[in-house]
């Protein structure tokens, strides 16, 4: 065996065990492949109304070193917030979510996620990045694997407008409780398969 | 209060020829994207009429030239606005002698003054002219007509008490069939009756109990009645589902009625459903008489495509068994156009079949509703 026959060989075996020690670690983590995030808004005079956005993306997985924590991030687009009401979008991405002021408001966040359960129904704790402040959220989670390697996820928790320091939303005298309700729904894929597929 | 009671009821059955979709004015619609009660928009709970700056806010934002609203600097005491409804339809009868043209002006005031922090008076009045072309000649009429007046205490969100003249509560709040229903099984009797009624709400669920008397303008002193009911629902799904009943029994010197039904109201984003189905019983007080029993349904199917635009398909019937047995049921698809804060077009069509002898007929109208935004 010559030189370049040994290099050739090693650069092989060095391509393969990669590609497994990633793909191990790739069919763990999972993207998210589709969703809907929910946040539900009680009016102060009776009545509700809902701001929706499939804008949701992000990949998750086991952190190795701790039991029930989730790595990864889920994202959420915020100026992809819809009402029903042209103009309420408006106010709430501009005055209240402030979605212009670019990192850390036009996109939502939610990590250091740590889950009681993998599978079925449990409880969850996060960190949700959203108006520029960093707070704990803690819920309730229905986590779903189907056959086909697909997971789906339903997670509500309820957050208080006031301790993401956002302005009290209120418009001619009728305003949003201070608690809403954020209920997120997505399906993911292992990684392994998204990769493949993109 | 009122000028002549025969054309007072004539104006009324002319009204409903003109403006078949009036219900299209009314919002229950609103409910597709969270509105589960009135109270949100409205002055009153009842809803209808007047709008609250809120209700004027959200009137304006769903409208084609939408536009910020500036906020007063501090509540307004009086609220009002100045409407005008513009019609003009054309019915084509199976029997070419009842076909006809016909147009028809009302000009409202809307008014709500508030005495203190709980209570308040509003009321609306306005002159209602509608002239009509058949083939036999012509005829028109011109009333002035107080559709509401009302004093309210209203001791904390959620509880209020009213006193006046008004239309009664229904599970749907809309006037066309409420209107099309009386039409059958009370052609006689007033739509403003007085009234002491309360409303309780959350954002689960609506009460409003009532008790009622004359409205005076009853065209025939026997249809004069006086009674109670009670309208109360549910919200079942995300305030986006509310299902309720009504009951309300009532007696004249003539005749004892009794009514039970039940309503509901479904939103589903951009599309929804409406329904209030009602049974009547209504028996005379001679004893010869046999009692009459009348079923009455109404269903609005609609699809709001834009925010300033709604499509809707309406149907209502009512069945009626006993003396004068019919089917009577009418089929109205309806557009109505938010062009501004000012003015709504309303473009619609309605058959209405009856059966045994009576003609059926198709109506196209045109109505434009502009009123003034304070």
């Amino acid at each position: 065996m010559n030189t370049a026959t040994c290099v050739r060989a090693a650069a092989v075996a060095s391509l393969v065990w990669s590609w497994s020690a990633t793909s191990a670690v790739a069919q763990d983590r999972l993207h998210v492949a589709g969703g809907d995030v929910t946040v539900v808004c009680p009016l102060t005079v009776g009545g509700s109304f809902e701001a929706r956005t499939k804008a949701l993306s992000g990949d998750v997985g086991p952190a190795p070193q701790q039991a029930g924590a989730i790595g990864g991030a889920l994202l959420v687009k915020l100026d992809t917030l819809e009402t029903g009401i042209g103009l309420r979008d408006h106010h709430m991405r501009d005055n209240y979510l402030e979605v212009g002021k670019g990192a850390g408001y036009d996109v939502a966040t939610i990590e250091n996620i740590q889950v009681d359960k993998t599978d079925g129904k449990g409880t969850f704790k996060a960190t949700l990045l959203l108006h520029g402040q960093k707070r704990q959220v803690a819920g309730t989670s229905i986590v779903h694997r189907r056959g086909d390697g697909t997971t789906h996820v339903d997670a509500e928790f309820p957050l208080k407008v006031s301790e993401f320091e956002i302005p009290k939303p209120t418009y001619l005298g009728v305003g949003v409780r201070d608690e809403i309700r954020v209920k997120v729904a997505f399906n993911a894929l292992p990684m392994s398969t998204t990769a493949s597929t993109r | 209060m009122r000028v002549n009671g025969t054309r007072v009821l004539s104006v009324l059955l002319l009204s409903l020829l003109l403006v078949p979709s009036s219900s299209t004015f009314a919002l229950p619609t609103m409910i597709r994207i969270g509105y589960n009660n009135c109270a949100a928009c409205h002055v009153t709970p009842q809803g209808g009429g007047l709008l609250t700056p809120y209700g004027k806010g959200i009137d304006t934002a769903q409208s084609l030239q939408r536009r910020e609203i500036t906020p007063p600097g501090e509540p307004r005491r009086s609220l009002y606005d100045v409407r005008f409804v513009l019609g003009a339809s054309r019915m084509q009868s199976e029997v070419a002698a009842s076909s006809m043209t016909s147009s028809n002006v009302r000009m409202m005031l809307r008014n709500m003054v508030m005495l203190s922090s709980h209570t308040a008076v509003s009321y609306q009045a306005g002159m209602d002219t509608a002239v009509s072309k058949k083939p036999a000649g012509n005829a028109g009429t011109a009333d002035f007509v107080v559709s509401k007046a009302l004093f309210e205490y209203r001791p904390k969100e959620g509880v209020a008490f009213q006193v006046g003249r008004d239309a009664l509560p229904t599970g749907l709040g809309l006037p066309d069939p409420q209107t099309f229903w009386r039409r059958q099984n009370d052609p006689l009797g007033t739509a403003y009756p007085f009234q002491a009624k309360a409303f309780f709400w959350t954002s689960r669920f609506e009460l409003a109990p009532y008790a009622f008397g004359p409205g005076f303008d009853e065209t025939d002193r026997a249809a004069r009645q006086h009674g109670g009911g009670l309208v109360g629902g549910v919200d079942v799904w995300k305030q986006r589902a509310v299902i309720g009943m009504t009951a309300r029994t009532s007696e004249s010197p003539a005749f004892d009625r009794r009514s039970v039904g039940a309503y509901a109201r479904l939103g589903f984003g951009r599309w929804g459903i409406l329904g209030e189905h009602d049974m009547t019983s209504r028996a005379g007080r001679v004893p010869v008489a046999a009692p009459s029993e009348y079923v009455a349904g109404f269903t609005q199917f609609f699809v709001a495509p834009r925010e300033w635009f709604v499509t809707s398909l309406l149907v209502d019937d009512v069945v009626t068994s006993g003396p004068g047995s019919k089917h009577q049921y009418r089929v109205a698809p309806s557009a109505q156009l938010r062009i501004s804060d000012n003015v709504t077009f309303v473009l619609s069509t309605r058959d209405e079949f009856i059966t045994g002898l009576a003609a059926n007929s198709r109506t196209y109208s045109v109505t434009v509703a502009v009123k003034s935004v304070q």
